[in-house]
């Protein structure tokens, strides 16, 4: 079909008003690489755009450019018919645009009423007094529109991944904005979350707000789309507009070029033998022991809503916070981390949410980036040989498909699921007897995910023992062996082979609904 | 086939640079424009000179860019010079030359790790401990020499580091190339230059990772530490006396260098053929500046333009958003 992305526009109008935004002929470069090349999509007052695509197919830069973060290097972008320039962030919000980034960008020190307000406080000029009430009602009205349970004047920085994520939102929507970009909103929450979301975007919509969703999630635009783009190499390679869940399938194929296949291994045995990790010290709702085991080969989840306790039990095994009443039994030793320097040295890897604030070390290259795990593969007596690493990183990076220019290239260059990617193959080969997983796949498109599982099902085979803590109940569902509910520091129930089990089932245990004598 | 290897990795080697040619072209410039005015500046007599002065600084900022680097920052380097240097000239005397060189080392490092754990293992910030530090080891250095400088330095040591030249180049000179390469082939080669990035770019990443990162903390002032040190065998021997308070302000120009040579203040990222265009350039400045008479207070008005224009140059080649 024609990819012309005025016909694409023209057929758009015919069935909608004039589009709040509209991009055209939009082209980016970013050093070598072509972000967007000659782009054309437009945004409409009361409905949902998707914006779909694999990693580094420019989705983000499109949505940074609608939001003023970067500028374009060609083409235009009119705002209700008139040709603007947006340039940076400032215009593009005083033109009623609100962008909601992949990466978390509230000050962490700051209290969530200073993170909400910043930069809308109102100043006649620069010393204006700020009126604390009316402050308090404005966040509080769009906190509890957005269902988050905190307290305005909480510090950000101690809050969980996911409201944090829900606090981005947040400061978006307290500036009625005309038009809202979010970018991977979804992929650090857990399911009620998620639909909590969705129905505020929903409310949105109806209210006429022009809403730009860029996501890799089909449900999310099972849920909420109205259009949708699909975007590949920089370009937009179809648009179109949906109607109804049934067109899924119809995305997904058009979306991956193949159907979507179940890889699970349905031949695979459980391994009945001794566990190889134990973790003693937890309890079950009734308040009896509840041990955890991992065999060999065994993948286990957790899951849990925030404050669930799953943290808890990964900062103990990891290291960052050890817990006196957690004992780990690792391959028949006790073991004790007291440091994450310590639990790696012992074999175990801990990959972390959060990527931007956890994961990568962002002036450094794609090179220091993926080995800084495993300089021990690289080194003699604590000098790097350059070489072998550089030959390690090119073999390692190629086996995990990531999209790159130049080794030595700063791996903020790289796109968010490409990061995503490069952290995921330090923390995989890194763990040579257990690995401590969160949210794996988050922000990274469905070919690369289920790379993604397989590998990690790969080094489950070797012998390793894996626990994923995932925000994606189905993502969770399909890797793991065994799940664990999770709820108020309790395990509810377990679940062997959950992906036969019923969704409604595990979602009800984490919300808390769960009567204490039924466990599966 | 080697050389397309090699043609390849010449040009991304070029290509990365490109972010380090404004400074290089500005010293030479400056040089140039030095020996037209002032024909002088172009004798060896005057670069040998030139090189002997920047030593102690050098010598100073090589640490300072280890901590700078490592997302932290070492306000206690010129106390530890002025510790080491009384200690050490103290122990010389009555212990001999080795032993007294061996105690002022001893001390750079000793107290280096001893604010290095501070920071590493209480949690504490670099710029307070080291402020600290400063206090303690200047008030050390006084109560142990009196509040007078010792003159009394043994010759053979002040002759030999001072004054003698080995293959051309004055002793302290060659002191100076090698605690620059040694700290290059350190943050280049090693583990430890790998995690001291690592801290200094995402602490919390480096920690989950797996890296120790307070053990690595405390290295890294044990090496600014031990810098200072050396800068104070370099300074008593040629200064020829151990001053309580030695080079004041050499803390700050390192810091000064350090930032001009491009180190980013937040850590993370710096090299250093960095720190020596740093130095260089301030060296340079303040030598041309003696000697076409310009006075003391206008040398410190003008190093300090050039400091604040070096940092809005170096953030317009990186762009708004680097």
């Amino acid at each position: 079909m024609s990819l012309d992305p005025h016909t694409t526009l023209a057929r758009a109008n015919r069935n909608a008003a004039l589009p709040f935004l509209e991009v055209s002929r939009l082209s980016k470069r970013f050093g070598a690489t072509l972000a967007l090349d000659d782009v054309g999509m437009a945004f409409f007052p009361g409905k949902i755009h998707c914006v779909l695509g694999e990693n580094g197919a420019g989705k983000s830069t499109l949505g940074k450019i609608i939001g003023g973060i970067h500028s374009n290097d060609a083409g235009t972008i009119t705002i209700e018919g008139h040709e603007v320039t947006l340039g940076t962030v400032n215009r593009a919000r005083r033109l009623g645009i609100a962008v909601v980034f992949q990466e978390l960008s509230l000050a962490p020190d700051l209290s969530v009423r200073a993170n909400l307000l910043l930069g809308v406080e109102p100043h006649t000029h620069p010393f204006a007094r700020l009126r604390r009430t009316w402050e308090n009602e404005r966040v509080l009205a769009v906190l509890k529109r957005l269902k988050v349970d905190v307290g305005p004047e909480n510090g950000v920085g101690r809050l969980c991944v996911a409201t944090q994520q829900l606090l981005e939102v947040a400061k978006a929507l307290i500036r009625h904005p005309r038009m809202i970009v979010l970018d991977e909103p979804t992929a650090m929450l857990n399911d009620a979350e998620k639909h909590n979301l969705y129905a505020v975007l929903s409310t949105l919509r109806a209210e006429g707000a022009t809403i730009a969703l860029i996501t890799h999630h089909l449900e999310d635009v099972e849920t909420l789309a109205d259009h949708v783009s699909i975007m590949r190499d920089g370009r937009v390679v179809d648009c179109f507009a949906v109607s109804g869940a049934s067109d899924s399938k119809m995305i997904a194929e058009k979306l991956s070029g193949v159907r979507p296949v179940h890889s699970r291994d349905s031949a695979k045995q459980p391994v009945r033998e001794a566990p190889f990790l134990r973790i003693d010290g937890l309890l079950d709702r009734a308040g009896k022991p509840a041990p955890l085991d991992v065999r060999r080969g065994e993948i286990i989840g957790l899951y849990g809503v925030v404050g669930c306790g799953a943290q808890h039990i990964v900062d103990a095994l990891v290291g960052l916070r050890p817990a006196s009443e957690i004992h780990v039994t690792l391959d028949g030793c006790r073991r004790v981390s007291a440091t994450p320097a310590q639990a790696r040295r012992a074999g175990i890897s801990y990959l972390p949410t959060g990527r931007a604030s956890n994961g990568i070390f962002p002036t450094r290259s794609i090179r220091e980036n993926l080995n800084v795990s495993l300089l021990g593969h690289y080194s003699r007596g604590g000098l790097i040989l350059r070489r072998r690493e550089a030959a390690g990183t090119r073999f390692h990076l190629a086996a995990s498909a990531v999209k790159y220019a130049d080794l030595e290239d700063d791996i903020v260059h790289l796109s968010g699921g490409n990061q995503q990617k490069v952290l995921v193959a330090r923390a995989l080969r890194a763990g040579t007897r257990m690995l401590i997983l969160e949210d794996p796949t988050a922000g990274i498109d469905i070919e690369a995910k289920r790379q993604i599982q397989e590998a990690i099902r790969a080094r489950a085979a070797d012998g390793i023992a894996v626990i994923l803590v995932s925000s994606d109940l189905l993502e969770t569902i399909e890797l793991v062996d065994t799940l664990y509910t999770l709820y108020a520091g309790k395990v509810v129930s377990q679940f062997p082979s959950p992906q036969l089990r019923d969704r409604a089932a595990i979602v009800a245990d984490v919300i808390g609904q769960q009567s204490p004598a039924g466990a599966g | 086939m080697r050389a397309p290897g090699t043609l390849g990795r010449v040009v991304t080697a070029l290509r990365k640079r490109r972010q380090d040619t404004v400074l290089p072209v500005l010293i030479a410039l400056i040089a140039i424009l030095a020996g037209i005015i002032e024909p002088r500046f172009w004798t060896v007599d005057n670069l040998l000179n030139l090189a002997r002065q920047m030593v102690p600084l050098l010598v100073v900022s090589v640490g300072q860019a280890f901590a700078v680097i490592s997302g932290g920052l070492d306000l206690s380097l010129a106390a530890i010079i002025s510790l080491g240097g009384v200690g050490g000239i103290l122990t010389m005397n009555r212990f001999g030359i080795a032993s007294g060189i061996g105690c002022m080392l001893l001390i750079g490092v000793g107290t280096g790790l001893l604010s290095g754990s501070i920071i590493a293992y209480f949690r504490t910030t670099p710029l307070v401990v080291t402020l600290g530090m400063l206090s303690v080891a200047q008030a050390c250095a006084l109560i142990l020499s009196n509040g007078t400088p010792i003159y009394d330095v043994p010759a053979p040591y002040a002759e030999l580091v001072g004054f003698d030249s080995i293959a051309g180049l004055p002793w302290s000179v060659w002191i100076g190339i090698a605690t620059t390469l040694g700290g290059g082939f350190l943050l280049r080669h090693t583990v430890f230059g790998r995690y001291v990035y690592a801290i200094g770019s995402n602490a919390s990443a480096a920690t989950k990772s797996g890296v120790d990162v307070p053990l690595y903390t405390m290295l890294v002032y044990g090496l600014s530490g031990l810098c200072a040190a050396i800068a104070a065998v370099v300074l008593t021997a040629w200064v020829g006396s151990a001053q309580p308070v030695a080079a004041a302000d050499i803390t700050l120009q390192s810091v000064a260098a350090v930032v001009l040579g491009g180190v980013a203040l937040t850590g993370g990222r710096g090299s250093m053929l960095q720190v020596i265009y740093g130095v260089t350039m301030l060296s340079m400045l303040s030598n041309v500046m003696n000697m076409i008479g310009v006075s003391a207070y206008y040398q410190t008005l003008v190093i300090g333009f050039v400091i604040i224009l070096a940092v809005i140059l170096d953030r317009l080649r990186r762009g708004r958003y680097a």
